[in-house]
This record gives structure tokens, C-alpha cells and sequence, in this order.
């Protein structure tokens, strides 16, 4: 009797030995016999050996590292070919704007910073923008020759403090095409964003801590020449986790010579992960005054007076590597209705016809003749040397802009680019009334 | 009375047996975890509390492509910071990660920072943002041992590692692990789908810095012409960063 328990034990034990063993004999992941290996056989190290000699440029960049101010400079060599809308009701017939068909320009963007003190916790920068013959804006728009001061600040950090002052370029919100609550800067062209870098002067702290971090910003209404006249502030309280990135915005002034008060904005924004490799986000903000003028079926002005609000939301997709594309819904409590802008462009074509309408094509703004409008953009990279990007804004009243381009890199230095924008819609639209039906910029790009 | 002795001796032996593993040449091997562990050890304890300079190097049919220098400032497996230095074109892109699973893209140009996911990339290159700033797979995979190999020449643990949840990168990573000192040798990546995806090969290559683990080659399956090549080339080491170093308002900051 004893002895079977013991045999019984034995067996027991020995046969979960054996299965443990047997599991390094059995690997699940071996591959079947005969199955070929997916990557070869040849050593993974040898590409290594390949071309691995630093390039004279790289040994500059290496060798430089860490010594006096660090200095960028980016030159651009533009050529354009506008199809110029002649039927525009801002441009009828090219009279106003007479803008030219081929145009060219040279612009160079040039960046200067060096860091002082224990931990560089003192830094300066000057950025500085030129442009000329006749340089374009993003939306296409022809200037002449251009040159300002894009930054130039001081700013110094420590433990969670921070502090700059001088003209300063700070993006608030989450959305990556339209900004709502970005009410410090100039807003941007949804479809070419990093085309405006010009800055705001301002003073700005910062505190990080545990509950958040939040901005102070001190800044006036500064006009192009750095006149101003009225005091301007913000506020930001900002909160980042895992799951969710929030913020909260404030900005407001002093009230305006003829006792107006200012349009004090009051807004938040998010992003989370709403699944892998898809990013959801949302800004909203709410405006307490509206000075938009509005046009009646007589041409002439009201203003509605109350607030109203703008509203985001979109999302971002990764494809891999740096490729991705985001899509963007925009609510803007300003924009016209249907009937406003009819009446907008009855009077525009009013006033030209009274060689006064130069003064209201302003009120032609960005995302301004609508009140809806869908934004779409994807960015692929190729095979390391080719960029691709297509941009495509669809307002409510069915016009759109887009934006193709390729951009080849030469080498890491010199980088060649073709892009097209594109105005589609009816004359009574807001893409469709625009100056241009299409741009054509060819460009070269060298970085340093 | 004799049986429960008996029978408890017998629990004992069955318990002994069981862990950890027996091999068949007798010796006692270190659990799955703590194999792991290891090998984590040589990557994310060599790098914490450090400031780094690597090469990332993109190979197109053994011909050098493309070459990124970044700059790594490495807190922990979760606080990292990485700055694009060269080319120009891509000069002062950044990407953070503040916390787990909370990552971060500054893009110069557009002077603005983005939320993005982990399976995106700084570079255009086979290492996705958590391939490059959280070397540590402890925290997201369940190992298991699964035997002993002979790569490269050394003998090497086996161990397949486990999602513990589908908002891991990787479904399943099957981990080379050379034995003695637990340095990683290789790693190979599979999708949700049971599909290899790619492939990455490690090794120390410095005289200087023997047995630091500071060479690494990404090979994927879908582009099989292409790999991707890291090499550290510069560490400074007891860096005292500061919390807000690692936080996504300081992006734009600096």
C-alpha cells in the first residue's frame, strides 16, 4: 500500500518536471521545418560597415556643438504662377489688386539663440524674417517686400518657474489646423500653419507643479510699428496625465477709446488617446463681444453685439513613422450666414463700384464668410527623401481650398518643393470669390 | 499521521520541482521574470539619469539614406526627452514622453506641441516613440520562458512576453537573452494579428564602455530592404533633471 503511494508521488512529480522541459523542447514559436527565415541568415550588424563615414557637415555640426550661439538660417528661392480670378467680387477684373501672374521671391529666415548661467538657465533669441521682391502670404496673398523682427526675447527657467519678456510666438490649444482659443496671435492658414511666425510682444511666466501648470501672459495691442495704447492679459491653467491633456483659457483687456469692452475670451481645450495610434481632441471658446461688422440687403452695417462661440473638434491618425492625417470640424459663432454673406459681397460690390471697397475686403477673413467648415490634411514621408502633404478646407456654402505639395530633400541640407493652391466655388462663395482661382510655388530650401 | 507526513513531504518536493525551472542538464535557471528584468537592466539603468547623443542611421539596400543626431535627455523609462539635432531641415523637432503612454511631438515650424500616440515616430525610421524612449518591457509584458538558444555564438534564454493589455505596441515579443549576464541580443515584434513585424538586434560595440548595450539594428518585414541603425555615441551620466523638464508645457518653453 505504501509503496504505490510512493510510486504514485514519483510519477507525479517527474511527469511536471518533464512537461516543463518539454517546453523548451516544444517552442510555439520555433518556425516549421522548411519554413524560410524572414530575415535571412547574414549578420545584422554588417550594414553598419557601410558608409558610416561621418560627412564633413556632420563633423562641423558635432564639432560645434556647445560653443557660442547657436544660429539658423533658412533661405527660400520662390517662383509663382498665379491663375488670377477675374471675376472675384473683391477683385473684379484684377482693377484693385492688380495682381501680377509671375512673381518671385527671395526669403530668409534667420535664427540666433545662446543660453547663459548654471543649468543655461538664462536664453536669448532673435528671430528675424526678410522677404522681397514680391513674397506671398500663405493664403496666397502678394506682398512686396517684407522685413520684421519674428522674436526677439530673454527668458530664464528654474524649478518649475519660468519667465520671458520680449515679442514671442505662443500657440494656445490642442487642434492642430483651426485655434479658437489661440487669442495671443495672429491666427494662422489652417492649410499652411507654419507659415506664421510672426510674434506677439508679451510678458510670460509660468509655474508647474503637481496640479497643473499655469501661464500669466502681460501683453498690449501692439500694432506692426510696437504702438499701443491698451493693456492686454491672459491666463492659462493646464493639466497633462496619461489618459488626458487639458487646459483652460482666459484672455481680456482694457476697453477701447469710444468705452467698447474688450472681446474677453474665455475657452478649454483636450486631446486623449481614443485608441491606438488615433488621437481625439476638442477647443472650444466663447467670446463675450462681437465687432464683426454684418451687412443688410442695403450694404450698410450693424453690429450683433453679443458674444458668441468657436468650436473644434478633430482627431489625428498615425500611419506610421512621421505619416499622418487629421481631420478637423469648425464651428465659428462669428462666421456669416448664408443670407450675410450674400449681403457681404452685394455690398463689396457696392462699395467698388464706388472705389471704396478696398476698406471692407478686410472683413474677407479667415474661415470668416462661413459659419461651418471641415478641414482635412495628411503628411506622408517616403523612403526617407520625399514628403508629400495634401490639405483640403470644404465650407459650409460647398466652396474649398487646397493645398498639394512634394518636397524632395536634396540632401540634408537643400530641399526642393512644388505645391498648389487651389480656390474653388462660386463667385457668391468664400473660396470662390477669392483673388486667385489657383498658385502655383516652386521653391528651393536651404537649411544651416 | 505517517501519511500527512508523507504527503506534505511529497507538496514540498512537487513545489521545489516546479520553480524555477529544471533544465534537463540539471541546472537551476532564473524565472522568466527575473530574466527579463535583467536585460532590462542593461538598457534602462545605463541610461537613467543620463544625457545621450545617438545616431539614428537609415539604411536603403545597405546604402546610408538618411542620418538623424538626437539628443536624449533620459530621466526613467517614462521621462524622456528627445531633440532632433541634425539634419537642419529637421533641427529642434522634439518628442516627449511625460508618463506612461503620454506622448508628446513639438514641431518647430509650426511652433506647436501635439498629443500622439507611442506607434508614431520622430524619424522616418523603423523605431516607433516607444521602441526609443521605453526600452523597459517589464512593465507591459508578461514573460515566459521558453527555452534556450544559440545565437551569435552565445547561448541565450528564450522568453516570449506577453501584452497584458491591447494598448501595448506589440501583441507578443519574443526576447533573446544572453545567459550569464542576462545582456538582450535580440528582439522580434508581433503584431495583434499574430504577424512578425520587425526585428531588432542589440550589441555593445564601445571599447570604452564594455558591456553597455549601445548598438542596435531595427529591421522590419514589410520594407525588407530598409534597417534602421542606433548607436549611442555620447553619455554623460548622473544628470539631475528637473520635474518640469519632462512635462508637455515645457515644450514650447525651450
Amino acid at each position: 500500500m505504501k509503496a504505490w503511494r510512493w510510486l504514485f508521488a514519483a510519477a507525479l512529480i517527474v511527469s511536471n518536471t518533464y512537461s516543463l522541459s518539454c517546453a523548451y523542447a516544444s517552442d510555439p514559436n520555433a518556425a516549421p521545418a522548411g519554413q524560410v527565415e524572414p530575415f535571412g541568415d547574414d549578420d545584422p550588424f554588417a550594414v553598419i560597415n557601410s558608409g558610416i563615414e561621418q560627412s564633413p557637415q556632420e563633423s562641423a555640426v558635432a564639432k560645434n556643438a556647445g560653443r557660442g550661439p547657436e544660429t539658423r538660417v533658412e533661405v527660400f528661392l520662390k517662383g509663382y504662377g498665379a491663375d488670377i480670378n477675374n471675376s472675384s467680387p473683391v477683385n473684379p477684373g484684377n482693377r484693385i489688386m492688380q495682381l501680377r501672374e509671375y512673381t518671385s521671391a527671395a526669403e530668409t529666415r534667420v535664427t540666433i539663440s545662446d543660453t547663459i548661467g548654471k543649468a543655461d538657465s538664462l536664453r536669448w533669441l532673435f528671430k528675424g524674417f526678410a522677404a522681397g521682391p514680391d513674397y506671398h502670404e500663405a493664403d496666397g496673398t502678394q506682398r512686396g517686400k517684407e522685413s520684421r523682427i519674428d522674436e526677439m526675447f530673454a527668458d530664464w527657467k528654474g524649478d518649475g518657474l519660468f519667465a520671458s519678456a520680449g515679442k514671442r510666438r505662443i500657440n494656445w490649444g490642442h487642434a492642430q489646423g483651426f485655434n479658437p482659443v489661440n487669442a495671443i496671435a495672429p491666427p494662422r492658414d489652417p492649410l499652411n500653419p507654419g507659415y506664421q511666425t510672426e510674434g506677439q510682444p508679451m510678458i510670460w511666466g509660468n509655474i508647474n507643479s503637481s496640479i497643473g501648470a499655469v501661464d500669466v501672459i502681460l501683453t498690449r495691442n501692439f500694432d506692426e510699428n510696437w504702438n499701443s495704447g491698451k493693456n492686454r492679459w491672459g491666463l492659462k491653467w493646464g493639466y497633462s496625465s496619461a489618459d488626458l491633456d487639458f487646459a483652460f483659457y482666459y484672455f481680456d483687456g482694457a476697453e477701447y477709446d469710444d468705452g467698447r469692452r474688450f472681446e474677453t475670451m474665455l475657452g478649454a481645450s483636450f486631446a486623449a488617446e481614443a485608441a491606438p495610434g488615433v488621437t481625439l481632441y476638442a477647443e472650444g471658446a466663447r467670446v463675450a463681444n462681437n465687432y464683426r461688422p454684418y451687412y443688410t440687403p442695403t450694404s450698410s452695417t450693424w453690429n450683433k453685439g453679443e458674444g458668441f462661440l468657436q468650436g473644434v473638434i478633430g482627431s489625428s491618425i498615425s500611419l506610421g513613422g512621421k505619416s499622418s492625417v487629421f481631420i478637423e470640424y469648425l464651428h465659428n459663432g462669428q462666421g456669416y450666414s448664408n443670407d450675410e454673406r450674400v449681403n457681404y459681397l452685394r455690398a463689396v460690390d457696392a462699395l467698388l463700384a464706388n472705389s471704396v471697397g478696398q476698406t471692407i475686403t478686410g472683413d474677407l477673413t479667415l474661415a470668416g464668410l462661413n459659419r461651418n467648415y471641415l478641414l482635412a490634411s495628411v503628411k506622408k514621408e517616403y523612403r526617407e527623401r520625399y514628403n508629400f502633404d495634401l490639405s483640403v478646407i470644404v465650407a459650409e456654402d460647398r466652396s474649398s481650398s487646397t493645398r498639394a505639395g512634394a518636397a524632395y530633400a536634396i540632401s540634408d541640407y537643400y530641399e526642393a518643393r512644388i505645391s498648389y493652391l487651389n480656390y474653388s466655388g462660386g463667385n457668391g462663395s468664400e473660396f470662390g470669390a477669392n483673388p486667385y482661382r489657383g498658385l502655383l510655388e516652386i521653391s528651393v530650401k536651404a537649411s544651416f | 499521521m505517517k501519511t500527512i507526513r508523507v504527503l506534505a513531504a511529497l507538496s514540498a518536493l512537487y513545489v521545489f520541482a516546479a520553480t524555477p525551472v529544471i533544465s534537463h542538464a540539471g541546472e537551476r535557471e532564473p524565472s522568466a521574470m527575473r530574466i527579463l528584468d535583467m536585460a532590462d537592466d542593461h538598457w534602462d539603468l545605463k541610461l537613467k539619469n543620463s544625457l545621450v547623443e545617438l545616431d539614428l542611421l537609415v539604411y536603403r539596400e545597405n546604402e546610408l539614406r538618411t542620418t538623424y543626431k538626437i539628443k536624449l535627455k533620459y530621466q526613467d523609462n517614462y521621462h524622456v526627452l528627445a531633440e532632433t539635432i541634425y539634419p537642419p531641415r529637421n533641427e529642434g523637432e522634439k518628442m516627449l514622453q511625460s508618463g506612461r503612454k503620454n506622448y508628446w511631438l513639438f514641431l518647430p515650424n509650426i511652433n506647436k506641441a501635439v498629443k500622439i500616440s507611442e506607434s508614431n515616430s520622430l524619424s522616418n525610421s523603423d523605431f516607433s516613440n516607444s521602441d526609443l524612449l521605453s526600452p523597459r518591457l517589464s512593465h507591459e509584458y508578461t514573460p515566459v520562458l521558453v527555452g534556450t538558444e544559440k545565437l551569435r555564438d552565445a547561448d541565450t534564454y528564450k522568453l516570449e512576453l506577453l501584452a497584458k493589455d491591447e494598448s501595448s505596441s506589440y501583441a507578443k515579443i519574443i526576447y533573446w537573452v544572453r545567459k550569464g549576464d542576462f545582456f538582450p541580443m535580440r528582439r522580434d515584434y508581433y503584431t495583434f494579428s499574430g504577424q512578425l513585424l520587425k526585428r531588432l538586434d542589440m550589441k555593445s560595440s564601445s571599447a570604452e564602455h564594455k558591456g553597455m548595450l549601445d548598438t542596435f539594428v531595427m529591421s522590419s518585414v514589410l520594407e525588407k530592404d530598409k534597417k534602421t541603425v542606433l548607436r549611442y555615441t555620447k553619455r554623460t551620466t548622473k544628470v539631475a533633471y528637473t520635474d518640469d523638464t519632462f512635462s508637455p508645457s515645457s515644450l514650447m518653453k525651450r
